[in-house]
């Protein structure tokens, strides 16, 4: 991830449109979710029942699929206190790793077509054409991104300002390991427990290169002796002159950004209806025993906190706590972090710019910019990594069997065989592919032994069955019968 | 005249165990009234014949099961749509009315060995069979009065308490059983599984740094 194979034209994007090979493609995505997050309610109950729900998700594209791009906000612990959460939310976001979706979805695609005229195992049955919907799955060797952004606020104050920028902590990284390199720093805004980086003081930050009416950003790769748990650090300079010297507020502000990503163990799953694909979407596995601790220690809490449970962890979909999940910790490198804030000459400015002034709205307040900057953040780093392998395509000759005149069919019933050979690949060359199992199910009426009730159900009629050879047997062995008598009328 | 005679009794031995009796009733010469006699009744029959033609109301409801345990076992795919639910539960309540004659005549059938050549039962066990529909007779009087007869050894009390409550309890059973048997269940059907591959390596992929 140096960047050294991606393209040179990513550094710069346009403004509507995008490659689709570039860590940044699809940027607008990401600003869709935060013009919804805005308003998805109306104004009216939004003030009244102090509501505000933004989407679950949005949609990225990749070749041929659409993925599901999920963003979620968690209350987090303070490592330093664990009886109170933090002031701010991290962010969490994830979705399909691109390259995967698109082989999911021409699979299922080819699925459709070698199944059209099979039928069920040993023939019983219809056809399986016949479905309401059909579901394709990963749930083996599949991983996607999950990135936590957490950004803080804070003050510079002027060219004398030797402080140490301090980066905000990884909230959900278990801090009983490393207690001494937290601390609540003196005289910082944030408020927020943080860990200093001496090789960088915020008088620095004012020779940051670009316009200081625009916002200026620096990637910074963090030790990881320090900065246990962090892929990489970032800093954005706000477009602002602050001249009011209240303490604390003098000077120019700044967001400073802690950002954790890992490749995290998933499902992932598409489905079609007559022929019609729908978005791919996936779970967590939770097949680690820890994180299913973890979440469940995690919902203890949030009650006996007195939380809503509705705050507490349980979305499947989005998991994050670290050391257990994700379990497989990326280092991002400056040279491949700069792919994802590129240049739109149409404004002069850079993607991350306009994000954020577009989510900030006329707002000056610079909390506002680190809430923001936590959305933007983690999403431009979950679509760039899931975007990685974006030249890979799908490889597999399918099992073929000829029809009437000379034709060639898909062969369906290869496919239900469960040998899972109905793709060939040459050996030699396929030796460092990714191999993944797709598991396909259709949704339709049967009869199977699926489940407690139909099993019980035999259970008894199987046992009157018993019952009644054997009165059967028994009036045919002894040939006793005890005759009822007429009924009749007398007279 | 001897083939015919017999071609006639086990024909009114298997109308009256599918409980057709009516149909023997509708000939004007098999009712007994002003002008004919009351014919001699014959308590008890020695022929395997009769016995097995009196077991024939157990085929249907018999045949039914086994058809329902095979059907799921064997597993079978319909499809999209199913029919009007209508169809099913009628079909499965006339199952488990068919079961519960079937029942009934097991319970009657053991009433009668007792009585006939037994040590007799105490009258409440007489009509445990007409109640057979009744999963309530199970904590009657009628029963538990039987039970705590005297009349009875201990080994005869057992049996009796083992016919009846196996019998009870599958004829409450055997209603929902069926149905659930017979009606079709919405679920996910294994249809295949296929190794793919993508032509990128997992470190091109899912790269750590």
């Amino acid at each position: 991830m140096d960047g050294s194979s991606i393209p040179h034209h990513c550094s710069v994007s346009q403004l509507y449109t995008s490659s689709t090979v570039c860590p940044s493609s699809e940027w607008q995505t990401i600003q869709n979710y935060l013009v919804l997050a805005e308003r998805a309610v109306p104004w009216s109950l939004e003030k009244e029942l102090n509501l505000l729900i933004p989407p679950n998700a949005v949609y990225m594209t990749g070749f041929n699929s659409l993925r599901q791009f999920q963003f979620q906000t968690w209350l987090a612990p303070n490592p330093l206190d664990t009886n109170e959460f933090l002031t701010v939310q991290p962010v969490i976001s994830t979705t399909q790793q691109s390259v995967i979706a698109d082989a999911l979805v021409t699979t299922g695609a080819l699925w459709s077509q070698a199944i059209n005229y099979a039928h069920a195992a040993k023939g019983h049955g219809s056809p399986f054409f016949d479905q309401q919907v059909a579901v394709h799955t990963i749930s083996t060797g599949y991983y996607q991104p999950y990135t936590l952004a957490t950004c803080v606020n804070d003050t510079i104050r002027g060219r004398n300002d030797q402080r140490p920028v301090a980066f905000p902590i990884n909230p959900f990284y278990d801090y009983a390991l490393q207690p001494n390199s937290l601390q609540y720093v003196n005289g910082s805004v944030a408020g927020i427990p943080a860990i200093e980086y001496p090789s960088l003081v915020r008088a620095e930050l004012l020779d940051l290169p670009g316009s200081p009416l625009n916002g200026r950003v620096k990637w910074i790769e963090l030790p990881q002796d320090l900065f246990n748990s962090t892929s990489i650090g970032f800093i954005i300079v706000l477009p602002q002159d602050f001249t009011d010297t209240t303490e604390g507020r003098s000077g120019y502000d700044y967001v400073i950004c802690n950002v954790d990503a890992g490749w995290g163990s998933s499902s992932i799953k598409t489905s079609s209806n007559e022929n019609i694909i729908s978005a791919t979407s996936s779970l967590v596995s939770l097949r680690s025993y820890n994180v299913a601790a973890a979440y469940k220690s995690q919902q203890a809490k949030n009650r006996t906190q007195g939380m809503n449970y509705y705050e507490a962890v349980t979305d499947l979909s989005l998991q994050f706590g670290r050391p257990d999940y994700p379990s497989i910790q990326i280092e991002i490198g400056q040279e491949w972090a700069k792919y994802l804030n590129p240049v739109v000459h149409a404004l002069n400015t850079t993607v991350m710019d306009i994000l954020l002034k577009i989510s900030v709205g006329m707002s000056s307040e610079p909390k506002y910019y680190a809430i923001s900057a936590q959305f933007i953040l983690s999403g431009l780093v979950t679509n760039g990594l899931a975007r990685l392998g974006f030249d890979g395509m799908f490889q597999g000759t399918p099992k073929t069997k000829p029809g009437p005149n000379g034709t060639v069919y898909l062969d369906g019933h290869a496919w239900l065989s469960d040998k899972n050979d109905f793709f060939t690949v040459d050996t030699n060359q396929s030796k460092d592919w990714v191999k993944l199992q797709v598991d396909s199910t259709i949704e339709g009426y049967a009869y199977n032994t699926y489940g407690v009730s139909p099993k019980v159900a035999i259970a008894f009629l199987l046992m009157y069955c018993v019952l009644a050879l054997t009165h059967v047997l028994y009036a045919g062995i002894s040939g006793e019968l005890h005759y009822q008598p007429y009924l009749c009328r007398r007279h | 005249m001897r083939f015919w005679s017999k071609l006639k009794d086990n024909t009114t031995t298997t109308l009256r165990a599918l409980g057709l009796n009516i149909i023997r009733s509708l000939n004007p010469q098999n009712l007994i009234g002003k002008k004919s006699e009351e014919r001699v009744k014959i308590a008890i029959r020695h022929s395997r014949t009769t016995a097995v033609l009196r077991a024939l109301i157990h085929v249907i409801p018999v045949g039914v099961s086994l058809w329902e345990v095979v059907l799921n076992w064997n597993t079978y795919y319909v499809g999209s749509f199913k029919y009007n639910q209508i169809y099913y539960q009628f079909g499965a309540k006339a199952h488990e009315i068919t079961i519960q004659a079937s029942l009934a005549t097991i319970v009657f059938s053991y009433i009668r060995h007792e009585m006939a050549i037994g040590q007799g039962l105490p009258f409440g066990a007489l009509f445990s069979g007409l109640q057979i529909n009744q999963i309530s007779y199970l904590w009657s009087m009628e029963l538990w009065g039987s039970i705590g007869s005297k009349s009875l050894t201990i080994r005869r009390k057992l049996a009796m308490l083992a016919v009846i409550v196996v019998c009870f309890v599958l004829a409450a059973a055997a209603g929902p059983s069926s149905a659930i048997l017979l009606i079709p269940r919405l679920d996910y059907w294994p249809a295949g599984s296929a190794h793919v591959w993508v032509n990128a390596s997992a470190d091109d992929i899912w790269p750590q740094r």
